[in-house]
């Protein structure tokens, strides 16, 4: 009887496990299929002399000012195509590597420079 | 017998599972961190001989640069570049060279491999990690 509890308590751990196992997994693999993106949220709130006229200048402008190695960048788009001062805007990198280091130099700038209303977000495991 | 037989397939199920977990952590650390390239013996490296005779003039990125010119690879496919070994700022005797993307460490690591095979330097190797 009580070898029989202890194999019973022993499945229903190899199950729990296995599941678990094959949800990490999934999560894993829709990370790695996803292209790797930051939103950048107030986009047009960070000061540029390029603000109102070209948002991708804009985008851009904040980029060099960070440094950031424009081949790095797959593509930057706005999703609001009829607008040159959207909301918010997507950049898409070449690896998941670079948009974390991405997202760290332009979080900490953003958080020096107190740009109110602005605020990044990326994919993430 | 049954029970024995049981406790031992379950044991069995538990030991696979474990290396499932590991194999998964294995997978989610490359996932997430850029793939490298090592190379060994880096402070006997050779490049562009007609100009410079030797690596060891030159602070060590730019001897990257160079080699990574030599090869006509885009310096951008560097992500970091990290002596391992040596504190000598111009002769660290390995270097990690940490690329962008998998894919683009295997064109590096092949383009590697057939520079130091035509250029003849035995001293030095090039390894993955994985």
């Amino acid at each position: 009887m009580a070898a029989a509890t202890i194999g019973s308590y022993t499945e229903k751990k190899i199950a729990n496990q296995i599941s678990n196992l094959i949800k990490r997994i999934s999560e894993l693999e829709a990370y790695i299929k996803t292209p790797p993106c930051i939103v950048i949220y107030g986009v047009m709130d960070i000061p540029s002399e390029f603000a109102t006229h070209d948002w991708k200048a804009h985008v851009t402008h904040i980029l060099n000012l960070n440094n950031i190695n424009p081949n790095w960048i797959l593509s930057t788009v706005n999703p609001h195509a009829n607008t040159n001062c959207p909301y918010f805007v997507n950049i898409q990198f070449i690896s998941h590597c670079v948009k974390e280091t991405v997202y760290n130099i332009l979080s900490s700038y953003i958080a020096t420079n107190e740009f109110e209303g602005v605020y990044i977000t990326k994919d993430d495991m | 017998m049954t029970d024995w037989y049981k406790l031992a397939e379950n044991q069995k199920l538990l030991d696979d599972i474990d290396i499932l977990e590991q194999d998964l952590q294995a997978l989610q650390r490359r996932a997430l961190s850029p793939p490298c390239i090592t190379i060994r013996g880096f402070d006997k490296l050779q490049i562009c001989s007609m100009i410079r005779p030797s690596a060891a003039d030159l602070p060590f990125k730019d001897v990257i640069h160079k080699l990574f010119m030599m090869m006509k690879i885009p310096y951008f496919w560097i992500y970091s570049i990290e002596p391992s070994r040596g504190h000598a700022y111009h002769l660290p005797s390995t270097v990690n060279i940490y690329l962008i993307t998998d894919s683009i460490r295997m064109a590096v690591y092949i383009a590697l491999l057939q520079y130091l095979k035509k250029t003849d330097q035995k001293t030095v190797s090039v390894k993955l990690l994985t």
